[in-house]
C-alpha cells in the first residue's frame, strides 16, 4: 500500500519536473538556434561586405593595369614615330626603327610590370623594345591568337586572357597580352601590331594576396568563361576540381552560392571595366562566420548551462508544488491509520492552502463525529451497567428479607432488627446519591454491613475481618466493587467448602516511582475451595479480554445474562439442599441467583468492566488461587483523592 | 497504467539526452577536438631544380592548405641517394607521423622501411615510384603502360605505312622503361605495317641516346620513327634528328616535359610527347592521405592520368599550365 502511494508520489513530482524540462528545454533550443542563427546571419552579412570590398579591391587594380596598358596602346597609336616606322617602307626605315624602339623603351622603363612591348608590321617583322631580344623562329606572329584578334577589329584594343608567350627565343613567360591593330593617322589603313604583355605573376600576386577565410580564393574569368587565373588551375584541368563558370557567366546578382556538387562555396562576382573580365571570390560556406567554432562552442556551453539550469529549476519547482501535497497525502495517511488528532499545517494561498484547509475541517469533523459516538457508547454502556446493577440488587434483597422473615418466625428479634439495620444501611450506601465514584471507606462499609447480614445468616460459617487501613478511607473508588467479591468467595469458596469459612477484606497503598500515579491494592481472600487451574486461567483469560477488548460487545454481556439466568434453575436444587443442612435456612432463590456452571459470576466480570471504564485498562481485578487453600483477588484502583467526573 | 508510466518516464528523459547531445553536436560540429594531421612526405628528391617535384611539392602543399593539415617534405637531394633516402625514412618514422607519402628511390630496398612504419601502425603511401611490398594503401602515380598506348596510338596515326620503328629506352629493368616498352609494343606490334627494330638501351646518358639515333638513321634507311621513352631518350633522338636533318622524315614520339622538348615540339622535331601530371600526383596523394586515415580504402593502385601533347594542342589553355607550370 505504501509502495502503491509511493510510486504515485514519484510519478506526480517526476511529471512535473519533465513536463517542465521539455517545454524550458524546447524554448531554450529554440532560442539559442534563433539566436544563433542571428548571429549568423549577422557574421555573414559582414563577411558578404568584406568580401565584395576585397574583390572590388582587385577588381579595381587589375582594372588600372587593363587601363595602365590601354593607355600605352593609345600613346602608341598617335605616337609620330610609331607611325613614320611603320608606314615606312623596310629599307627606308633605318632611322625610324631606331626611334620607335626608343619610344618602346621608355615605356618599358616606366613600368616592371610591363615585360615586353614589341610592334609587328603587316609581314609579321617585328621590333622589341629591347635590341637583343630575338623573334622564336618557329612561330609565325600572324597565326598567333592576339595579332588575328587585334586585326580583326582594328583601332581596338584586345586583351588575351593569360598564356605562355612564345614569341620570344628561348623565353617563356606567362602575361597578359593587349593587341592592337596600329592604324594610320592619315588614310586610317592598317600598319601594323602592337603587343604589350603584362606580368602574369602581377595578376596571380593581386589575386594570392587576398585570404578569404582559410581556404578561400579568387579567381579570374574572361568573357567566354576561359580562367584568366585561378590558383588551382592545373586540378580545375584535370578535374579534380570544379568551378561553375556557365553560372558565373549567366547569374546576374554577384553574390550566390555555387552550384558544385560537394562543395558548399559563395561567388562572389565582380565585372571589370576596361575588360570582359570577372574577378570571382571563393567562399567556403562554413568558413563564412569567423571563428565560427569558438561562436559555436560558446552557445553550445550557454545551451547545455541553460539546458542544465532549466532542469534544475523544473526540479525545484516541482518539488515545490509537489511538496505541500505530500504533507496532505502524509497527513491524510495518518488520518487513514485512526489518527484524528492530526492538521495539516499547509499555509498557501492557493487550491492546495484551500484543499488543506478543507481537509483539516473534515478531520476535525470526523473527530467530532467519532468522539460524539464514543460518547454515547460509553454513555449506553454505563447505562447498562446501571441497570445491571439494579438487577442484582433485587436478588439479594429478595434473599435477606426472607430471611428476615424466616428470623421473624422463628421469634429471632434481635438479630431481624440488627439484619434489617443492616440491610437499611446497605442500601443507602449503595444509593450513594446517585454517584458512582465513591470513598473507599464508604466501600468498606458497604461491605461491612452486607458481611453483617450474611454473617447472620451463615453463623459460624462464615467469619470475617476488614483490614483496610485507615489511610485509604479517602481514596475514590468506583463504587460497589468489594461486595460482588465478597459475595462471591461466600457462595463459591465458602458455601462449597465443609467446615467455617474466613473472608478478609484488606489494601495498601503503593507508591509508584515518579511520573506515574500511586496505585492502590485492596483485595478480598478466602480459605475456600479455591479454583483449579484449568478455572483459573479460563477466568483470567476472561478478564484479560474485558482488558484487552476495552468494552465487551453486545452479545457477550446477554449471553452471560442469558447464561446466568438458565443457571440458577438448574443449580436450584443443589443449592438449596446445601444450604438447607448448613444453616437451616432455605436460601433457595437468593443462591439461586449466584450459583451456576460458571464458577466466576457476571458480578466479577462487572466490577472488573467497570473498573476499567472508568480508570483504565491499566487496573481491575487480579485473580490468585489455589485449589482448597482459598482465593485472593486483587483490585488495582489508582490512587486518587480528588472527586472525578463520572 | 501503472506500467506506462514506467516507460515514459525514461523514455522523456532520453528524448531530453538525445536533444542535449543534439545541440551539442550541432553547435560543435565534431565534438572531440580532432588531432591534429601531420603528413610527412618522403621524396625522390628535394633539389630545387627537378621541376617535376617542384610540382609535387606545390601540389602537395596546396592541398595541406586546403585540407587544413600539417606537411612536412624531405627527401635526398639527389635521386640517386638511395642511402640518404633510407636514412630520412628511419628519422621519419621516429617521429610517428600521421601519415607517410613515399616516393622510393629504390623498388626493393625501401620495403623494410614501408614494413617498420606499417609495424608502427603509420599508413604508407607510395607516390610516383612505388615499393615491392603490398603494404602500402595504394600507390598514386601515372599509369605508364597506358600513357604510353596513348603515344603509341597517336604514333600508329602519324608514321606512314610500311616503316620500321625503333624504341629507344633508357635503363633496363627500370620500372618506367619496362611498363612504357610494354604499353608501345602492346599497340605496334599488333599493326602489321610497322616493324620494330628493337630496343636500345641509353643507360640514361643524352650522348647515348643522340648516338643510338645517329646510328640507327645511318643504318636503317627505313626507319621513319623513333620512339623515345624518357626525356633524356628525347633529347638525344631529336639532337641527332636535327644534326642529321631528318625532320619530317624521322618522327620522334617521346615522353616527358622540359623546356627543351617544348622547343623540339615547336621546331616540329618532336612529333609528340606523353607528359604526367605531377600538380595532380602532389595533389591527391595528399588528399588520398588524409582520406586513409579516415578509414577510406583504396585500390593499390591509383592513376593521375597523362596527357598527350602535340605541336598543334601545345598551347592549348589546359596544356599551358602543364607545360610551363611556373610562372616565370
Amino acid at each position: 500500500m505504501s509502495e502503491r502511494a509511493a510510486s504515485h508520489s514519484h510519478s506526480i513530482q517526476v511529471t512535473m519536473a519533465l513536463a517542465f524540462s521539455v517545454v524550458s528545454v524546447s524554448i531554450i533550443v529554440a532560442a539559442i538556434l534563433l539566436s544563433y542563427a542571428f548571429t549568423e546571419e549577422a557574421a555573414r552579412l559582414s563577411s558578404r561586405t568584406y568580401t565584395r570590398q576585397l574583390i572590388r579591391q582587385i577588381a579595381q587594380n587589375v582594372d588600372m593595369y587593363i587601363d595602365y596598358m590601354k593607355s600605352i596602346s593609345s600613346f602608341i597609336q598617335g605616337n609620330q614615330d610609331i607611325q613614320g616606322y611603320l608606314s615606312a617602307t623596310e629599307e627606308s626605315r633605318f632611322f625610324s626603327r631606331q626611334r620607335a624602339r626608343e619610344v618602346l623603351e621608355t615605356i618599358i622603363r616606366s613600368r616592371k610590370d610591363i615585360s615586353l612591348v614589341a610592334l609587328f608590321d603587316m609581314q609579321g617583322k617585328p621590333l622589341f623594345h629591347d635590341e637583343r631580344l630575338e623573334v622564336n623562329p618557329h612561330r609565325d606572329p600572324r597565326r598567333e591568337n592576339w595579332f588575328v584578334s587585334a586585326m580583326q577589329r582594328p583601332g581596338e584594343s584586345h586583351i588575351s586572357s593569360s598564356h605562355v608567350q612564345n614569341i620570344l627565343k628561348n623565353q617563356y613567360r606567362w602575361v597578359i597580352s593587349l593587341s592592337r591593330c596600329i592604324v594610320s593617322e592619315q588614310d586610317a589603313s592598317t600598319l601594323g601590331i602592337l603587343l604589350v604583355d603584362l606580368n602574369y605573376d602581377l595578376i596571380q600576386r593581386i589575386c594570392s594576396s587576398v585570404r578569404l577565410g582559410k581556404r578561400g580564393y579568387v579567381f579570374i574569368i574572361d568573357g567566354k568563361g576561359e580562367l584568366v587565373y585561378h590558383p588551382q588551375q592545373q586540378l580545375i584541368y584535370s578535374g579534380l576540381k570544379k568551378e561553375n563558370i556557365p553560372q558565373i557567366l549567366e547569374t546576374k546578382s554577384d553574390y550566390f552560392i555555387a552550384d558544385i556538387p560537394d562543395m558548399k562555396v559563395l561567388y562572389s562576382v565582380q565585372n571589370l571595366q576596361n575588360v570582359d573580365w570577372k574577378v570571382v571570390g571563393v567562399n567556403y560556406k562554413d568558413e563564412l562566420v569567423e571563428n565560427q567554432e569558438h561562436i559555436r562552442r560558446t552557445y553550445a556551453l550557454w545551451g547545455v548551462a541553460f539546458f542544465s539550469i532549466s532542469i534544475l529549476l523544473s526540479i525545484v519547482v516541482a518539488q515545490q508544488i509537489s511538496r505541500p501535497i505530500k504533507r496532505l497525502r502524509n497527513s491524510m495517511r495518518l488520518v487513514e491509520q485512526g489518527n484524528f488528532h492530526i492538521r495539516s499545517n499547509i499555509r498557501a494561498n492557493n487550491e492546495i492552502g484551500e484543499l488543506a484547509r478543507d481537509f483539516n475541517l473534515m478531520v476535525e469533523e470526523i473527530e467530532k463525529l467519532l468522539y460524539r459516538i464514543k460518547e454515547q457508547q460509553e454513555a449506553k454502556r454505563k447505562s447498562e451497567l446501571k441497570a445491571l446493577q439494579m438487577q442484582i440488587n433485587p436478588h439479594f434483597l429478595y434473599n435477606t428479607l426472607d430471611s428476615i422473615i424466616w428470623m421473624a418466625e422463628g421469634g429471632k428479634q434481635t438479630e431481624v432488627v440488627e439484619m434489617s439495620a443492616a440491610l437499611a444501611k446497605l442500601f443507602r450506601l449503595s444509593i450513594s446519591k446517585g454517584r458512582e465514584i465513591v470513598t473507599i471507606g464508604s466501600e468498606v462499609e458497604h461491605v461491612r454491613n452486607y458481611l453483617t447480614i450474611q454473617k447472620i445468616r451463615y453463623r459460624d460459617r462464615l467469619d470475617y475481618r476488614i483490614e483496610i487501613p485507615d489511610l485509604l478511607i479517602e481514596y475514590r473508588t468506583v463504587k460497589i466493587i468489594l461486595q460482588p467479591l465478597v459475595e462471591n468467595a461466600i457462595y463459591h469458596g465458602i458455601k462449597n467448602k465443609g467446615g467455617p469459612g474466613l473472608v478478609v477484606i484488606g489494601g495498601c497503598l503503593i507508591h509508584e516511582p515518579e511520573g506515574s500515579r500511586d496505585r492502590i491494592e485492596l483485595f478480598v481472600q478466602d480459605d475456600g475451595v479455591g479454583m483449579d487451574d484449568e478455572t483459573l486461567q479460563r477466568l483470567r483469560k476472561r478478564l484479560g479480554r474485558v482488558k484487552n477488548e476495552g468494552l465487551p460487545s453486545e452479545s457477550e454481556a446477554g449471553g452471560f445474562s442469558e447464561g446466568e439466568s438458565g443457571a440458577s434453575f438448574s443449580g436450584e436444587g443443589g443449592l438449596s439442599r446445601k444450604g438447607g443442612t448448613s444453616f437451616g435456612i432455605p436460601l433457595k432463590i437468593a443462591d439461586n441467583s449466584h450459583s451456576g456452571t460458571s464458577h466466576h459470576g457476571l458480578g466479577v466480570l462487572n466490577v472488573d468492566e467497570r473498573i476499567k471504564l472508568y480508570f483504565g485498562p491499566a487496573y481491575g481485578l487480579r485473580y490468585e488461587s489455589q485449589e482448597g487453600k482459598g482465593t485472593t483477588v486483587y483490585i488495582d484502583l489508582p490512587a486518587i483523592l480528588e472527586d472525578i467526573e463520572e | 497504467m501503472k506500467r506506462r508510466t514506467v516507460f515514459i518516464v525514461p523514455a522523456i528523459l532520453l528524448f531530453l539526452l538525445f536533444t542535449g547531445i543534439f545541440i551539442i553536436l550541432y553547435f560543435t560540429q565534431t565534438p572531440f577536438p580532432q588531432k591534429e594531421i601531420r603528413v610527412v612526405a618522403v621524396l625522390k628528391t628535394i633539389d630545387t631544380n627537378m621541376e617535376f617535384w617542384e610540382v609535387v611539392k606545390t601540389a602537395m602543399r596546396m592541398a595541406a592548405n586546403e585540407l587544413g593539415i600539417g606537411l612536412e617534405i624531405v627527401g635526398p637531394p639527389d635521386e640517386s641517394d638511395i642511402e640518404s633516402q633510407i636514412r630520412i625514412m628511419e628519422a621519419v618514422i621516429q617521429q610517428k607521423p600521421s601519415v607517410i607519402i613515399l616516393a622510393a628511390t629504390d623498388r626493393e630496398r625501401l620495403v623494410p622501411l614501408v614494413e617498420k612504419a606499417h609495424h608502427q601502425r603509420i599508413p604508407v603511401i607510395t607516390l610516383d615510384s612505388g615499393v615491392k611490398s603490398p603494404l602500402p594503401r595504394t600507390f598514386v602515380a601515372t599509369n605508364n603502360v597506358e600513357a604510353a598506348r596513348e603515344l603509341a596510338r597517336y604514333a600508329q596515326n602519324h608514321i606512314p605505312p610500311e616503316s620500321m620503328v625503333a624504341i629507344v629506352n633508357h635503363i633496363p629493368g627500370a620500372t618506367t622503361a619496362i611498363e612504357r616498352e610494354q604499353g608501345v609494343r602492346s599497340i605496334l606490334e599488333k599493326d602489321p605495317r610497322f616493324t620494330i627494330i628493337g630496343t636500345y638501351f641509353t643507360d640514361n646518358f643524352e650522348e647515348n641516346a643522340y648516338t643510338i639515333a645517329r646510328s640507327l638513321m645511318n643504318q636503317y634507311p627505313r626507319l621513319r620513327a623513333l620512339l623515345a621513352m624518357n626525356e633524356v631518350s628525347v633529347i638525344g633522338c631529336a639532337r641527332a634528328i636535327r644534326d642529321l636533318e631528318k625532320k619530317g622524315k624521322v618522327q620522334l614520339y617521346g615522353f616527358d616535359n622540359s623546356l627543351v622538348e617544348v622547343q623540339f615540339l615547336e621546331e616540329g622535331v618532336l612529333n609528340a610527347t606523353v607528359i604526367q601530371r605531377p600538380f595532380t600526383m602532389g595533389y591527391l596523394s595528399v588528399q588520398i592521405a588524409v582520406d586513409v586515415l579516415r578509414g577510406k580504402t583504396f585500390p593499390s593502385f591509383t592513376d593521375t592520368g597523362s596527357v598527350l601533347i602535340t605541336p598543334e594542342n601545345m598551347y592549348y589553355p589546359e596544356h599551358q599550365k602543364l607545360l610551363f607550370p611556373f610562372v616565370k
